[in-house]
């Protein structure tokens, strides 16, 4: 690659520039490979592909797309083969610094300094960043010791370094509850684990081998009201939660000693360089709005990933990561030509559901439609039903849904045909 | 004269989470209720008779800073999870090493063997 | 011996440092802290206030509009950010009409450029998003926002440039006369102490100022109540929400909040006023982030609640008894120099005091000015504000500029690196975050805390877990994998 030793940017061309080389981002690589868009570059700011699979060294990964209990990096190293197989181009140290109009990219490199990218279409695939303490406002003091989850589990896994031993955790989200049994097996102690609302937002699996394990107390409605300490924190203040309200309730603080705090409350879509560049985002998934092609507003820029909605399943991020890129790679062969103008349907979360990827259908032309939600709440034997006009046109029957995992359905999109608007409801069973 | 005790397990299989009642009589899990399916009944039985797990973890790499990821290559008992991380814990390896290479082999006596999942060059 | 120990690297001890740096003199600046500013000074609501709020004749009046007017100056030769965007003092009903007319003719006096009261339909236009009931304005185009930190740090490296010497960690525990000198007690963090000697002191001690003045002097026994201001900060996705710092008309039931936008780009909420008992209580409350939100309702109807990014307190200095800035020498105490009750408008009044007191000091020294005073500093560059070919330019010296570190305000390497190597050297993660942005956005430091502590430890040659936050005390690594002994203890599980 060309050096620039002037003041100049750069400008390199290709087909499609992919944001990312996480799951999403080398799944896409590959798939738009294989359709036979050849000239791709893919952008990474970190020194090595993988994304956050690098530091999730725990097992369960690929049972769906290996048929195998894989570890994060080993997932990570099929994924990146079998973009080094192809050749696929991958820039390290990489960063995206703006999206601008023509679908060009900014990027950053040590490498090759600041090139302008002129792609033909743009893959989105930026992962997810973690919710952090000043979103949740809690108050008190600000010392050292307040963590993200994911943020420990890379100063363990990836600098071993360890930055508490008497540890409480707030929030239940898979992450924490991999990291609580990570910082067991370093020898510190996880106090306590609080989860502000009534059902953990984690999987059965990780509370059971994470937490009940090693003795670790799930504290449901219960959260942190304050931070004490001047210079490393030295207690926390917990408190009861009004399940109604979900309001911390006045006068039960009660004073746990620590000196590190875990937060583990959410994963939040990466979609800065989006909204900068003027891609309609769904407050709900808090990612792109996209069509069943996985294509943004903007015609030309597609999502997939965490960046599009938090998965729970990284074999799901990888399907995403192919269907984006095969949509990104029919795009650039049409070179870029707008499909035929036909009626789209905006699928709407209804009663109990978050929010539904895709955002927009074309049903003229898909038989088999993937709709991926999650539910708000936990139904037992819920009725999945799917209406226009009011009218129910499909349902699905499920044991159980939780807000833990992602729901999927497969649906004939011509029962959508011309009707402006579908609706996702979740009808509690009679046992709920 | 036989001594029967009911243990009481979460089944992970699924995200139903089925409250499982684990008969154990002399020391023997002989029966499963409560549960929704039948991948109940083995996993309750496993989880009263000899649970398992995956170990995950890491282990130092001489001269670097950044450890190398690892896991057993097999479920090993629960109970030993303790000394596998005690071995673990004794162990430097030395670049270069390939996923799939065998870190330590039949960790505790188990008969499985320790992998490397990471590329260290 | 030295000609001065100015204590206290804040604004008021800074300002001192870098108009005293011009004169022949031998000047030591000591700090308790790990860093300038880390005290009164860091945590305010960064406004250069226009003038019109202190009593005519006081010491803050005179200050404040001295210092108003060296502000657009400074920030051009020291290149910190600065914008005088202008304040409003918005009255939310014709009742409160008189108390912003009254601010107009005490500004008058006090000397306040370009005042006028502006009328609903300008102000809505200035301010589409402020609440529809108010009815008018006061407009004071003088107003400014500024970093803090940012002019703290130019006046302190301008002034380590000229020969000034900074040491921090460095508590002085008592000042007693030695002959025509003074002589300060010093407490190292090792536990050790030593003695300087000084033939000039300036107490710029913020919330210690008190406490510093009492070694001394007799004659003026002030007492300083450390008052808590907190603070909410939003996302810039709402940094253009209001282009000028908007507050309250003064009334009867409080002095209100404001509602203003940073020079980071960010939107900036606040603060109350909560009297604290010691003078480390920068926690911030839950009724206390609750009320501000509420009371800014006033100005704004429809905060996006869900887009602020952190919550943080200051504490002002506050001399209860007497109100006024105390600048000056104790009659019992010549040579030693006091700015005490430093509290708002301090930011404001800070290069004019330090200004005035660099003039009678350099006087009383009989000290003459250095033939080469550097007198000028190149802003920090950041790449969020570099054009394309700038940073083509940059990467292609030194390729530390094209690896981004802090993705959120996208900082490079090369940025931090420079903060470590500062003449005034950041030395904790906290002092590289308001440097230069590393870890103030929306992820705080998620995802570049890692790097950072890696840079500060290679910079400085110490271990990973030896990165502090802050303070000596502030750790924020405990140790290296294989620190800690335990071994995971098991539960079989089965239990009723």
């Amino acid at each position: 690659m060309a050096q620039t030793l002037c003041g100049n940017p750069t400008t390199f061309k290709t087909d499609i520039a992919i944001i990312g080389a996480g799951a999403a981002g080398l799944a896409a690589a590959v798939s738009a490979y294989d359709a036979g868009v050849h000239d791709i570059m893919v952008f990474e700011r970190e020194d090595a592909p993988g994304g956050i699979l690098k530091q999730c060294i725990h097992n369960g990964f690929g049972l769906q797309r290996y048929k195998e209990e894989l570890s994060g990096p080993e997932y990570a190293h099929r994924e990146y083969a079998a973009a080094l197989q192809r050749g696929i181009n991958i820039n390290y140290a990489a960063t995206v610094l703006s999206i601008e109009p023509n679908t060009t990219l900014r990027v950053l490199s040590p490498e090759f300094g600041l090139a302008h990218v002129e792609a033909k279409a743009i893959i989105l695939a930026m992962g997810s960043r973690e919710r952090t303490r000043g979103a949740l406002r809690i108050p008190g003091t600000r010392p050292a010791g307040v963590y993200t989850a994911g943020t420990v589990q890379r100063l363990i896994n990836l600098q071993g370094i360890v930055p508490g031993k008497e540890v409480v955790m707030l929030g239940s989200g898979d992450i924490g509850l991999i990291v609580a049994r990570r910082l067991v097996y370093e020898g510190a102690h996880v106090k306590m684990v609080l989860n502000r609302s009534h059902f953990s937002g984690g999987l059965r699996r990780n509370i059971v081998q994470c937490l009940d394990d090693y003795g670790i107390p799930l504290r449901l409605l219960q959260t942190v009201t304050n931070v004490y300490g001047r210079d490393r924190i030295e207690a926390v203040g917990v408190s009861e939660v009004d399940k109604p309200t979900k309001q911390a309730i006045p006068g039960t603080e009660e004073r746990v000693s620590c000196d590190m705090l875990v937060l583990s409350v959410g994963l939040i879509p990466e979609n800065d360089l989006s909204r900068a560049a003027g891609i309609s985002l769904d407050r709900g998934s808090q990612g792109a709005i996209v069509n069943e092609q996985y294509q943004t507003s903007v015609p030309g820029i597609f999502s997939c990933g965490n960046v599009l909605h938090v998965h729970d399943l990284v074999d799901f991020v990888s399907d995403e990561g192919e269907r984006a890129g095969r949509s990104a790679a029919a795009y650039v062969q049409n070179e870029g030509a707008p499909e035929q103008q036909t009626a789209t349907t905006r699928i709407v979360p209804g009663n109990g559901v978050g929010y539904v990827v895709p955002q927009l259908v074309t049903p003229a032309a898909h038989d088999d439609l993937l709709l991926r939600f999650r539910v708000r709440d936990i139904y037992h034997k819920p009725t999945i039903s799917v209406k226009v006009d009011g009218e129910t046109v499909k349902t699905f029957k499920r044991p159980i849904l939780i807000p833990a995992e992602m729901v999927e359905i497969h649906l004939n999109a011509q029962l959508l045909a011309g009707h402006a608007t579908a609706e996702i409801h979740i009808e509690a069973g009679q046992n709920s | 004269m036989s001594k029967q005790e009911i243990r009481h397990y979460v089944c992970v299989n699924c995200p139903v989470g089925c409250d499982l009642e684990v008969t154990v009589t002399d020391g023997v899990a002989t029966q499963v209720s409560g549960n929704a399916c039948k991948r109940g009944i083995a996993y309750g039985l496993d989880e009263a008779t000899d649970p398992k797990r995956t170990v995950t973890s890491l282990v130092r790499v001489t001269g670097r800073e950044m450890p190398l990821s690892v896991r057993t290559e097999s479920p090993v008992p629960k109970k030993l999870i303790p000394e596998c991380i005690a071995a673990l814990r004794e162990i430097d390896v030395t670049p270069p090493i390939n996923i799939g290479d065998i870190i330590l082999e039949n960790i505790c006596n188990t008969g499985v063997n320790v992998i490397a999942t990471k590329e260290i060059n | 011996m030295y000609d001065v120990v100015i204590v206290g690297a804040g604004i008021a001890g800074c300002a001192c440092a870098h108009f005293l740096a011009r004169y022949d003199l031998n000047i030591l600046v000591v700090d308790a802290s790990y860093d300038i500013a880390t005290g009164t000074t860091r945590a305010n609501s960064g406004i250069v206030h226009g003038g019109y709020d202190p009593e005519p004749g006081t010491l803050k009046a005179r200050f404040n509009i001295e210092g108003s007017r060296m502000y657009p100056g400074l920030a051009r030769d020291l290149g910190f950010d600065f914008r005088q965007n202008g304040s409003l003092v918005v009255a939310f009903s014709e009742e409160e009409r008189p108390n912003i007319e009254k601010l107009y003719a005490r500004g008058i006096t006090n000397g306040v450029e370009g005042l006028r009261i502006i009328e609903s339909d300008e102000l809505h236009e200035k301010e589409p998003l402020l609440n529809p009931a108010a009815v008018a304005a006061l407009w004071v185009p003088t107003g400014g926002i500024v970093d803090p930190y940012g002019i703290t740090l130019a006046f302190a490296e301008t002034a380590a440039c000229n020969g000034v010497t900074f040491k921090f960690d460095t508590c002085v525990s008592d000042i007693r006369r030695a002959e025509n000198n003074w002589e300060l007690i010093i407490d190292n963090p090792e536990g050790t102490s030593q003695t300087l000697e000084a033939r000039i002191v300036i107490n710029a001690a913020g919330l210690n100022s008190g406490l510093l003045n009492s070694y001394v002097s007799k004659e003026n026994d002030f007492k300083i109540t450390p008052r808590a201001g907190e603070y909410l900060l939003l996302d810039k996705i709402w940094g253009n929400a209001f282009t000028s710092t908007v507050f309250q008309v003064p009334t009867a039931a409080g002095k209100g909040v404001l509602v203003s936008p940073t020079v980071e780009g960010n939107l900036l909420i606040g603060p109350n006023a909560v009297a604290r008992e010691h003078t480390y209580e920068t926690q911030t409350t839950n009724e206390g982030l609750a009320q501000i939100l509420k009371d800014a309702s006033k100005t704004w109807v429809k905060i996006p609640a869900g887009d602020i990014i952190t919550n943080f307190a200051g504490l002002r200095s506050t001399c209860v008894e007497s109100p006024d800035f105390h600048l000056g020498e104790p009659a019992d105490a010549p040579g030693f120099f006091n700015i005490c009750g430093f509290d708002s408008p301090g930011l404001t009044a800070a290069p004019a005091v330090g200004k005035y007191f660099a003039e009678i000091i350099s006087e009383r020294l009989q000290a003459a000015e250095k033939p080469a005073y550097i007198d000028h500093r190149d802003a920090p560059r950041h790449l969020s504000t570099m054009s394309d070919s700038e940073i083509a330019l940059a990467v292609a010296e030194n390729p530390a500029w094209g690896r981004v570190v802090c993705r959120c305000e996208q900082v490079s390497e090369a940025e931090i690196v420079e903060a470590l190597r500062s003449p005034v050297p950041a030395r904790t993660v906290d002092a590289i975050k308001w440097r230069t942005r590393a870890g103030m956005g929306r992820c705080q430091a998620g995802f570049c805390l890692p790097l950072t502590i890696e840079l500060i430890a290679k910079e400085h040659g110490i271990e990973l877990t030896q990165v502090c936050k802050g303070s000596h005390d502030s750790r924020l690594i405990l140790g290296e994998r294989g620190f800690l002994n335990e071994l995971p203890h098991i539960s079989m599980g089965g239990a009723c």
